[in-house]
C-alpha cells in the first residue's frame, strides 16, 4: 500500500450507505442540508479510506489546478465525514458535531464530572447522564450542559432503559468511541 | 553555500562589513550574552543606545500568552465569561476584539475544554495582523503558504464564514498532521491541504486572489520567549534564510492573479529577512507594488528606507515592524504586495 492516499470521487454505494448512516442519527433533511450541492470524496491506495465533503469550488480547485495541473492529490479537503473500516462507515466528530448542532437529535447529555472523564477517554455510566436528545440510535453523540460537543458513544443498554431508573447506577451504558481530548492525547 | 544564496550574495559581501561589531557592540554582547553581530545590527537600526539596551533586556523576558476566539463557534463575550468562570483572566487586544491577553491562568490555557472545543486558538498577538490585513472575502481562492499549525489558517477561514476557499501547503509531514488536527478542532470546512515544497506553487499561474506567506524566518523577534534566540542565528543563516523568502515571494506572486493581494509577514525583525527581501522582489518585478496597511500602520513602525548605509526602496516605508521592547509582543514585520 502506498502512503499517498489518492482521491476519488466515492462511488454512489458509499454515498448512499453514508447518507442513510447519518440520516438514521440526525434526520434525513438535516443531513440533506449539510450535503447539498456537494461531493463525497474517499482515499484510494491507502490502508485506511477516508471520506471528505468537499463543495463545487474545491472540487473545480482540485481537479483543475491540484490534480490536473500540478500532478499532485491533496492532503485532506472540506468536511472530514469518518472513515470506511472493514466495509462500514465510522462517523466523524467533524460530521457529527456539525449535524447535532442542526438536528438537536440523538445525544446525551453527561453531567460535570463525567465529561471531565469522557473527555480522557473514559465510557458513561449510567448515573451520569442529565437528559437524552431521542430518536438516540446505537452511537449517539455526547454533550455536556452546555451542549458542547465533546464526542461520540456506543449504547451498550436500550435508549428506553437510560433515564427509566431500572439500571445500575455504576453500569456502563455507553462506550467511548472518541472524545475531544483526543486532539490533545493523539491527533490527525 | 545552498543554491539560496544566489540572488542576496551582493548583499551578503557588504553584510560583512556592515555587521562587523563595534567596541560598543562587543560590551553589550557581553553584557547581554548575544552575538556581537547581532548587537551592531541593533544599533543601526535603533540608532538609540538605551533602546539597544531595552531590545537586549527582553530576551528570555517572557511575553503575556493570546488567545484568539473562534467565531465559527462561540461568541467571544460567551467565551470571556466561560474562561474568567474558571480564573483565566483576559484582556481584550486594542486593535482586535476577538484578540485577547491572558493575564492569569496562561498555564492552562492549552488544556481547557473550551480549548478542545476549538472556542480559542492561541496564538502570539502579532499574528493576528496579517490575515486581518488580507481581509479575505467568502468569495476569494486564498493561498496560504507554510501554514502550519494553523492559526492565520483557521483565523482567514473565520473571517471568510469557512466559505470560499483556502489552498493550505506545508511540507513537513509532522507539521501537517497538526495542521489537519487543528483545522478539525476549530469547525473549519473550506481547506484543501497539500503537502508541497510551497516553492512548486508557482506551476499555478495567475490563480489565487489572495496569498498569505508567513515566511520561515530565523525567528529573530521571538528573543521575549526564547532567548537561545541570543546567540543561534550567525549572518549566514540570515541571507540563508532570505535567500529562501525570495523564492517562496516569487512562486507566490507567479500564482497571484492580477489585481490580487500577498501578504508576507515574518517573525523576525532582521531587515535581511524583511526589507532587504521585498526589495530584490520590487526590482525582479515590474508588476508589483507596495500596499497599504490598515492595522499594524496605527501601532507599528514603519519598514526601513535606508539601513545599514544601504539605500531601498522608498516604498517599504508602507510595510511595517513591532518590535518587542517598544510594543510588548513578539517581534514581526508585515508588507502588502499587490499584483498589477
Amino acid at each position: 500500500m502506498s502512503e499517498h492516499p489518492i482521491f476519488v470521487k466515492a462511488s454512489e454505494p458509499i454515498v448512499r450507505n453514508v447518507i442513510a448512516t447519518l440520516s438514521q442519527m440526525f434526520g434525513e433533511e438535516n443531513v440533506k442540508q449539510v450535503f447539498a450541492g456537494k461531493t463525497v470524496y474517499i482515499t484510494r491506495g491507502v490502508k485506511r479510506s477516508e471520506l471528505f465533503l468537499a463543495t463545487p469550488n474545491m472540487e473545480a480547485f482540485i481537479s483543475k489546478y491540484i490534480k490536473g495541473i500540478m500532478g499532485k492529490e491533496p492532503y485532506s479537503l472540506g468536511l472530514f465525514l469518518g472513515q470506511i473500516v472493514k466495509g462500514k462507515y465510522e462517523i466523524s466528530m467533524d460530521i457529527a458535531e456539525k449535524l447535532f448542532a442542526e438536528a438537536r437529535r440523538n445525544a446525551i447529555m453527561i453531567n460535570d464530572h463525567a465529561s471531565a472523564l469522557f473527555l480522557y477517554g473514559r465510557d458513561v455510566m449510567a448515573k451520569s447522564i442529565l437528559k437524552t436528545y431521542p430518536p438516540l440510535s446505537r452511537t449517539v453523540v455526547v454533550v455536556n450542559k452546555l451542549e458542547d460537543f465533546l464526542g461520540l458513544c456506543k449504547l451498550t443498554v436500550k435508549p428506553k432503559e437510560l433515564l427509566s431508573g431500572i439500571l445500575r447506577e455504576n453500569e456502563i451504558v455507553c462506550l467511548n468511541i472518541i472524545d475531544k481530548g483526543w486532539f490533545l492525547r493523539k491527533g490527525h | 553555500m545552498t543554491e539560496y544564496f544566489q540572488i542576496p550574495f551582493k548583499t551578503f559581501k557588504i553584510a560583512l562589513e556592515y555587521a562587523k561589531p563595534s567596541q560598543k557592540a562587543i560590551l553589550l554582547a557581553r553584557k547581554y550574552g548575544f552575538l556581537p553581530y547581532i548587537v551592531e545590527r541593533y544599533i543601526k537600526m535603533l540608532n538609540d543606545l538605551e533602546e539597544v539596551e531595552a531590545l537586549l533586556k527582553m530576551a528570555g523576558q517572557g511575553l503575556p500568552k493570546s488567545i484568539r476566539c473562534n467565531t465559527l463557534k462561540i461568541s467571544c463575550n460567551e467565551l470571556k465569561e466561560r474562561l474568567e468562570s474558571k480564573n483565566v483572566k483576559l484582556r481584550e487586544i486594542s486593535w482586535y476584539k476577538k484578540g485577547f491577553y491572558v493575564l492569569e491562568g496562561s498555564e492552562k490555557i492549552g488544556y481547557l475544554h473550551e480549548y478542545l472545543f476549538g472556542y480559542y486558538f492561541i496564538q502570539g498577538a502579532p499574528s493576528m495582523i496579517p490575515p486581518l490585513e488580507l481581509n479575505p472575502t467568502s468569495s476569494d481562492i486564498v493561498l496560504d503558504m507554510c501554514a502550519a499549525p494553523g492559526g492565520k489558517t483557521t483565523h482567514l477561514a473565520e473571517l471568510m464564514r469557512n466559505k470560499g476557499v483556502i489552498v493550505a501547503t506545508e511540507l513537513n509531514r509532522e507539521r501537517m498532521k497538526t495542521l489537519r488536527s487543528n483545522i478539525s478542532r476549530m469547525g473549519v470546512t473550506n481547506t484543501v491541504l497539500l503537502r508541497i515544497d510551497a516553492r512548486k506553487l508557482s506551476m499555478l499561474k495567475e490563480v489565487f486572489s489572495k496569498i498569505l506567506l508567513d515566511a520561515p524566518c530565523t525567528g529573530e523577534g521571538l528573543l521575549p520567549i526564547d532567548p537561545t534566540r541570543k546567540t543561534r542565528t550567525k549572518l549566514e543563516d540570515l541571507y540563508e534564510m532570505a535567500s529562501r523568502q525570495i523564492e517562496l515571494i516569487k512562486a507566490a506572486i507567479e500564482a497571484l492573479a492580477p489585481g490580487g493581494e500577498l501578504v508576507y509577514s515574518t517573525c523576525s525583525i532582521a531587515p535581511e529577512e524583511n526589507e532587504f527581501v521585498i526589495n530584490e522582489i520590487l526590482n525582479m518585478f515590474d508588476n508589483v507594488k507596495i500596499g497599504e496597511l490598515n492595522i499594524i500602520s496605527k501601532f507599528g513602525v514603519k519598514g526601513f528606507v535606508d539601513i545599514f548605509g544601504i539605500k531601498l526602496n522608498s516604498d517599504l516605508s508602507k510595510c511595517y515592524r513591532i518590535f518587542p521592547h517598544k510594543h510588548g509582543m513578539e517581534g514581526f514585520f508585515i508588507c502588502k504586495i499587490i499584483k498589477a
